[in-house]
């Protein structure tokens, strides 16, 4: 599996099971989460505790709400920070 | 009324006439100083009375919270015209929904929102100008050509009772209700909060609600009664609690007004009460009950921090408010929206139409300087109380406790949403039949559930999914009202007199709500 796909899953996972209360169809990569207030001021709490405990990852200050309003670019930001050790979070949760 | 009538855009070009070196603004990481944000309003009325605003004339502002969205309302202001804040983030129907009910003017508005507002085809947006507020540098008509200079507009003239502004809140019927604030009614609430904080030039008011939101009223323009500075909060700060909490203490924020949820999820998420040395001088919030434990916590850490709640829907500015003292250690309940405030006179009726003695609930009248011209195509309420629809609880000779509601009227996070207007939106969608909205859960775990019923059809018929029905209501409604829930019935449970029954609706979300906390 490619490094994209297993966090692509492991996110979809965890917006449908957290976010959505399992139902989860016709969520895609490109639904745009943020416009359908899935995530907002709370739920970002939740998701940025999750990647920091599955990725190892934090999002960096001045992230801007595009770069988390869908699957896809939020996976393509992990992956991102995944290549930049000086990003990863050093104590893990 | 005299032609003297003091106006709300006169506090900005005071100061600036006082100190025009002084920084009047911070947003998106630029600070302007009184007298360029002076020049800027000015240039903002003159593009506007080229675009043909006249008096009384009403200006949209569809705007991410910024320089050029408060040098616009100010150009608006400056020319005796009222401005109409309009969501950001709200889809461009219902965007146009507000602007043309109100039949504003002009429209300031960045050229992506102008190709959706076109989208979305508003009636009667083929007649009003629209105006483009893209970069730093002023506004351009949508056609490309810059307005010609026209002499400046320092500041309106007429009376104070004069429509200064329209905000836009939920409305009962589907339809969004334009709450009309006059300048008088404004200033009572600013000069009121000016007091109560000590303002001062060397203040830095932190701007965190929208400026479609009544908060925002205070950060504004008491910082410019007082000739200080506002720092706008960015918008992607809203997504972090650590966030807001650098940027209270990287800006020196002395004066703070938010909902209590902005400030739950700092304290619990961003470390709020790790701060060293706290810049605040006043700590304020709004919106809805702040849970006691919270307050507590805060009292705690910080035992000489002011810290006032205030109180009063859209329609009256502020016009109750208590100062936290003390908080003594049985008390479970939030703490009190206080007493009358802003000149203003307050009182509760019970079910048996006469003032609640002290004990006792009833819902909350107000009347004053406050209180709102009127809804925008309503008639003007004159001099006439408002009855706030809120239930209190008369605790002494002139304070309240807030108790609740006994209508539709429901708070998600401090954000006011009338079911009525959720379930038109989804009685909208060819797939229901009947639908009814309900608030489960308190503070930060609220959530809007509906209860939907279908269309007729054979049983095993597939129902639209969470998605789709999310998607339905982020075409027409803003973010805080779209459900977080949906549950398909065969049909809606009625009381005896044929209503929904929404009190058995709320206990089964409740359940359901439990069930998913239990641990699996």
């Amino acid at each position: 599996m490619s490094a994209e796909k297993r966090i692509l899953d492991a996110l979809y996972e965890f917006v449908a099971r957290e976010l959505l209360d399992g139902e989860a169809d016709e969520l895609t990569p490109t639904t745009n989460l943020l416009a359908l207030g899935v995530i907002d001021s709370l739920s970002m709490v939740s998701l940025r505790v999750f990647m920091e405990r599955t990725f190892g990852v934090r999002l960096p200050d001045g992230v801007q709400p595009e770069d988390f309003a869908t699957l896809n670019a939020l996976a393509e930001m992990i992956q991102r920070l995944e290549g930049k050790p000086g990003e990863a979070v050093k104590r893990l949760a | 009324m005299s032609g003297s009538d003091r106006r709300l855009d006169w506090l900005l070009s005071t100061s600036a006439r006082r100190a025009p070196g002084a920084p009047a603004l911070r947003a998106g990481g630029r600070e302007v100083t009184y007298g360029q944000l002076d020049e800027m309003a000015d240039h903002a009325a003159s593009a506007l009375a080229a675009a043909g605003v006249a008096p009384a004339d009403r200006v949209g502002v569809w705007l991410d919270k910024s320089t050029a969205a408060v040098a616009a309302m100010q150009g608006a202001l400056r020319l005796g015209a009222a401005y109409v804040p309009v969501d950001p983030a709200s889809p461009a129907s219902r965007a146009a929904t507000i602007l043309s009910d109100c039949a504003v003017a002009a429209v300031v508005t960045t050229a992506d929102r102008a190709a959706r507002l076109a989208e979305a085809g508003a009636d009667g947006a083929a007649h009003t100008r629209i105006l483009v507020a893209d970069g730093p540098d002023g506004l351009r008509f949508a056609g490309g050509a810059a307005p010609t200079d026209r002499p400046p507009q320092r500041a309106s003239q007429g009376s104070a009772r004069e429509l200064a502004y329209i905000l836009y809140t939920s409305g009962s019927t589907g339809r969004p209700k334009g709450v009309c604030i006059s300048h008088e009614a404004a200033l009572a609430f600013v000069d009121w909060a000016v007091d109560l904080v000590g303002a001062r030039p060397a203040d830095v008011f932190a701007n965190h609600a929208p400026f479609h939101f009544d908060l925002s009223v205070l950060d504004l323009y008491a910082a410019f009664s007082a000739g200080a500075c506002v720092s706008v909060v960015p918008e992607a700060a809203a997504y972090s609690p650590r966030s807001l909490v650098d940027f209270l203490t990287g800006e020196r924020i002395t004066v703070w007004y938010s909902v209590p949820s902005a400030l739950m999820l700092m304290i619990e998420h961003g470390g709020l009460l790790d701060i060293e040395d706290l810049p605040l001088r006043h700590l304020l919030f709004a919106g809805e009950p702040f849970p006691i434990r919270f307050v507590r916590t805060l009292r705690q850490r910080w035992p000489g921090l002011p810290m006032h709640n205030l109180y009063g829907p859209t329609e009256t500015n502020v016009c109750t408010a208590f100062t936290v003292g003390e908080i003594d250690p049985e008390r479970a309940r939030p703490v009190p929206i206080g007493k009358a405030t802003c000149g203003d006179r307050v009182w509760a009726v019970t079910d048996g139409g006469r003032e609640a003695a002290v004990g006792e609930e009833g819902v909350l009248w107000v009347s004053g300087p406050t209180v709102m011209l009127g809804y925008w195509g309503h008639p003007p309420v004159g001099d006439a109380p408002y009855c706030t629809g809120d239930v209190v609880r008369r605790i002494d000779g002139e304070n309240f406790d807030y108790a609740g509601r006994r209508d539709d009227m429901m708070k998600v996070r401090g954000h006011r949403i009338e079911a009525g207007e959720v379930e038109s939106c989804l009685l909208a969608h060819p797939e229901v039949r009947e639908a009814a909205v309900v608030v489960t859960g308190e503070g930060m775990s609220a959530r809007l559930v509906a209860y939907l019923a279908g269309q007729d059809g054979d049983g095993e018929r597939r129902r639209p999914s969470l998605i789709a029905m999310k998607q339905h209501c982020a075409a027409r409604l803003p973010r805080s009202m779209i459900v977080d829930a949906v549950r398909w019935l065969p049909e809606l449970p009625r009381t005896g007199n044929g209503k929904v029954d929404r009190l058995t609706l709320r206990r089964w979300a409740a359940e359901q709500n439990e069930k998913k906390r239990e641990p699996a």
